[in-house]
């Protein structure tokens, strides 16, 4: 049987709306999940708990509670399919976005505010507004490679454009107006 | 560069660093506010660094503002009242409640507040009224 590896990246927390993937998990043996990321704020006991729950009663999800080294981070994104950032609300600036860029990995996410001018400005991910448009989305992203071409030169340019000097230039702009 | 954080925001604090350094700047991040030898202090900071939810970053500002400082503030996150949430209800409240004060005490002693994304100027010059000519738009830079 085909399966789909997709992963989530990043400190444990509710607002990475994994309980939306899960939903999916449940219902589609086909697609896999990795969550990986540290556990830093006591608040999200209970997100944890969930989790490892349901890593318990599903075969097809995997929990890693730790900070990932950067080889690893590297590593494990070069095995996934897609990143999925199903994030619940209107995260701003995800370091886990900008972090996963640059592997060109296709990346699926929720559509708030950041992820939508992602999308739209560069094409640079695709935004899904339900459980079920995430599933027909991760299930689409890994048949069609026209779609994969797409994603990819979106990230390029996306990460192009925002360098960290290009970043950088931008704040002395900002300092230099005071 | 001023970041009380470990992780992201400090990320975000070494990478921009690094690039000016790059640039030929002198540039230092640290989490001491020590810096008689700079022209700017750029601080990077979310609320819950410096509770309750922003205030405790008052009293470094005016500090840096009679040192004569040119400052600027970013702030990591910042949602839309609507979607701003705590533990309980209560606590919420109370939330708003103190960002409707410490965030324009914060543009007050800053000489600008920047944010990384468009839709959170618009939550700074709307929901806390905030002079737009305050605010300015830098992307998160790519790794």
């Amino acid at each position: 049987m085909v399966s789909i590896k997709c992963v989530i990246f990043g400190c444990i927390a509710k607002e990475k709306g994994y309980f939306r993937i899960i939903k999916i998990l449940e219902r589609n043996p086909k697609i896999h999940l990795l969550i990986a990321g540290p556990f830093l704020h006591p608040l999200e006991q209970e997100t944890l708990d969930y989790i490892k729950k349901k890593e318990k009663e599903l075969k097809n999800l995997k929990v890693e509670v730790r900070k990932l080294r950067d080889d690893e981070f590297g590593k494990y994104i070069k095995k996934a399919d897609v990143i999925l950032l199903p994030y619940l609300s209107a995260v701003p600036a995800s370091g886990i976005f900008s972090r996963n860029l640059k592997y060109l990995k296709p990346m699926i996410t929720w559509n708030t505010v950041f992820f939508k001018e992602a999308e739209d400005n560069y094409g640079a991910c695709i935004t899904v507004n339900s459980i079920d448009e995430l599933e027909e989305k991760i299930l689409e992203v890994y048949k069609s490679k026209t779609l994969r071409e797409k994603l990819r030169k979106g990230a390029k340019k996306m990460s192009k454009d925002l360098s960290w000097v290009n970043v950088a230039k931008k704040y002395l702009e900002v300092y230099n107006a005071i | 560069m001023y970041t009380t954080d470990t992780v992201g925001i400090k990320s975000i604090a070494d990478d921009l660093a690094n690039a000016f350094k790059e640039m030929g700047f002198d540039v230092v991040v640290s989490d001491k506010l020590d810096y008689h030898n700079f022209d700017v202090v750029h601080i990077h900071f979310d609320y819950s660094q410096f509770h309750p939810w922003g205030l405790g970053l008052i009293p470094k500002l005016i500090w840096l503002k009679l040192n004569k400082k040119k400052v600027v503030s970013t702030i990591g996150t910042i949602l839309r009242k609507k979607d701003t949430y705590t533990r309980n209800k209560l606590f919420t409240q109370l939330k708003i409640m103190v960002l409707s004060i410490s965030n324009p005490l914060i543009a007050l002693f800053s000489d600008k507040v920047t944010v990384m994304v468009s839709d959170m100027k618009e939550t700074l010059i709307e929901d806390y009224h905030l002079s737009p000519k305050k605010v300015e738009v830098v992307p998160h830079g790519v790794y």
